[in-house]
């Protein structure tokens, strides 16, 4: 019994990683219909810009995630207005193909400037646990996903209770009637953009202290992401946190009561799973002919 | 108040509006009638900044509205409530109505009165403020997007065919609601395919074919107009088929 609540706390801590990991992602589908393949590869830059303010400045790649999180967004922004903007305006499926390039150029940027050696931080509570009966809960896991928690809670403020947020909603369901009230859908995408790929530097940061990584990693991480996005349904925030939640306990089951090797095929498996009942994912988005009037 | 002069304009390459003119009379309701594709939607969708005109100049209040983007005419105190697809569904009833004043962001305290202020006008958004917009029957999301409109205390609003589908009871809320605003003191130019109802209304009508004007007065001289049903079955005056 203690080793099953083990494995479940586990896998709900790094769930709880998974969903921070992923929100940029459905951000960015839900708002723009973007899928953005490049999102592992922000993922992987994210991770090393920590790493570097942890091994030459010795930050905390918690704190660091604040200084990283501000690049990212402006590079998000600069990456938007110069090639992903552009694209869209020829064809959307191009939008689509652009973001996969970035991907592949971004990891050879990081190549370039980390070289090929695995990086990863080890700030003091990356293997120290707390211990509540029999149960060890490691702080690495419990910090990330604590982090998650208070992201992914900000995030759901901003889209909620914000002018900016009702802007986002409005623009995403309704770009016409957006523009009627003096919402710019192409301002809103700018700010989508740069929030969504500001949050990869706190799932980079997560990462960066979670995990061995690569420049190569991110094809890795854009393969988890999606899964988690498609198993939560493409665009809801409650979804990443529900495809998270699920990825994170199915992978722990199956690396500690079938094998390690098969907890990478958990995702896969559980994403044909749900497509074939529920093919629109857990959370589906409503759709737009709610609005017919 | 609004004066329209050889504006030229439609969607990419083709001209829908060919040197279309408009007077419409500061504190007014001006109703636009004509055939389905006449491009009566095409006229407003110019004036709130929707659609750039080729040619032309639209003058509000002495202000020239073309080139201006819709967010700085919404500012001006000119608002459109579109055909369809004007609400968030994911949004409730209370922000979609605060979205009206998107372009201001005033402080919470005036908007929050102001909601106030037009449930007393439409009191669909004070029962069901909360409620998500997408749940609402036709007729309440038509008082739902009156209410955003008047947000702002517009000088103009821009209907366009706001009893589209609308049951005969809905209808008559809308004739109410939108004396109300009128006398409010807003200028209302709306668009109509309910020819009875949009002259019921009215001060003035521009019944339109093809993009262009093809007659003008007032609600009553159209209303006797030998040759206005001959233009509802796309016969206009002008056109070769009344040569036979
Ligand atoms: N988004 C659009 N793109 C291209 N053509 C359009 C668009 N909307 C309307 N049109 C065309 O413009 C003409 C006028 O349309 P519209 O102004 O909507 O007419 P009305 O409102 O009088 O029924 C029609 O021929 C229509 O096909
Ligand atoms: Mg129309």
């Amino acid at each position: 019994m203690a080793a099953l609540i083990q494995t479940l706390v586990f896998g709900l801590l790094i769930g709880g990683v998974y969903a921070l990991m992923s929100t940029g992602l459905t951000l960015v589908f839900g708002v723009m219909k973007i899928v953005n393949m490049a999102q592992g590869a922000f993922l992987i830059l994210s991770a090393y810009l920590t790493y570097s303010l942890w091994t030459y400045a010795g930050i905390d790649p918690l704190i660091g995630a604040f200084i990283v999180a501000p690049v990212m967004g402006l590079l998000g922004v600069i990456l938007y207005k110069g090639i992903i903007e552009r694209a869209q305006r020829i064809d959307a499926g191009l939008a689509i193909v652009a973001t996969f390039a970035l991907a592949l150029i971004l990891e050879a940027v990081t190549a370039l400037i980390w070289g090929p050696e695995p990086a990863t931080t080890t700030p003091d509570y990356f293997n120290q646990a707390v211990h509540i009966g029999s149960i060890a809960i490691p702080k690495a896991q419990l910090y990330a996903c604590i982090f998650a928690v208070v992201i992914t809670a900000g995030l759901a403020f901003i889209i909620k209770r914000t002018w900016l947020g009702h802007a986002i909603t409005a623009a995403s369901e309704n770009p016409e009637g957006a523009r009627l009230i003096g919402v710019e859908p192409a301002r809103v995408g700018t700010w989508i953009f740069a929030i969504s790929i500001a949050t990869t530097a706190f799932g980079g940061a997560a990462l960066s202290f979670l995990y061995q990584f690569v420049p190569d990693s991110q094809d890795g991480w854009i393969g988890l992401t999606l899964s988690v996005v498609i198993l939560g349904g493409l665009g809801s925030i409650p979804g990443v946190v529900a495809g998270g939640l699920v990825l994170g306990v199915a992978e722990a089951l199956t690396s500690n009561y079938v094998s390690v090797q098969w907890s990478t095929a958990v995702p896969f498996i559980l994403i044909l799973v749900v497509l074939t009942v529920r093919p629109q994912g857990l959370f589906a988005l409503h759709s737009r002919e709610d609005v017919s009037s | 108040m609004i004066t329209l002069a050889g504006v030229c304009g439609g969607y990419g390459g083709l001209d829908i509006l060919s040197a279309f003119e408009l007077n419409v009379e500061p504190g007014t309701i001006n109703c636009i009638i004509g055939p389905n594709g006449a491009g009566k939607s095409t006229v407003l969708k110019t004036v709130s900044g929707i659609l750039r005109p080729r040619l032309g100049s639209i003058v509000v209040n002495g202000l020239d509205l073309v080139g201006k983007s819709p967010a700085e005419i919404v500012k001006f105190g000119v608002v459109q409530v579109p055909q369809r697809h004007g609400l968030f569904a994911g949004l409730t009833v209370r922000q979609n109505v605060m979205m009206g004043a998107y372009v201001a962001r005033a402080s919470k305290k005036r908007l929050d009165a102001r909601y106030d202020e037009l449930a007393g006008m439409f009191p669909i958004i004070g029962k069901r403020a909360s409620h998500r917009a997408g749940g609402l029957s036709g007729g309440q999301r038509r008082m739902v997007e009156f209410a955003r409109a008047m947000m702002l205390e517009p000088q103009v609003v821009l209907l366009d065919e706001p009893t589209l589908g609308l049951d005969p009871l809905s209808r008559g809320v809308i004739y109410e609601s939108t004396r109300a605003m009128n006398e409010a003191g807003v200028t209302v130019l709306m668009v109509e395919q309910n020819v009875r109802f949009g002259l019921s209304l009215a001060d003035t009508v521009t019944v339109m074919s093809a993009g262009r004007v093809v007659l003008t007065g007032t609600a009553s001289e159209i209303e006797r107009h030998p040759d206005l049903m001959g233009l509802f079955f796309g016969l206009a005056p002008e056109t070769d088929q009344v040569a036979e």
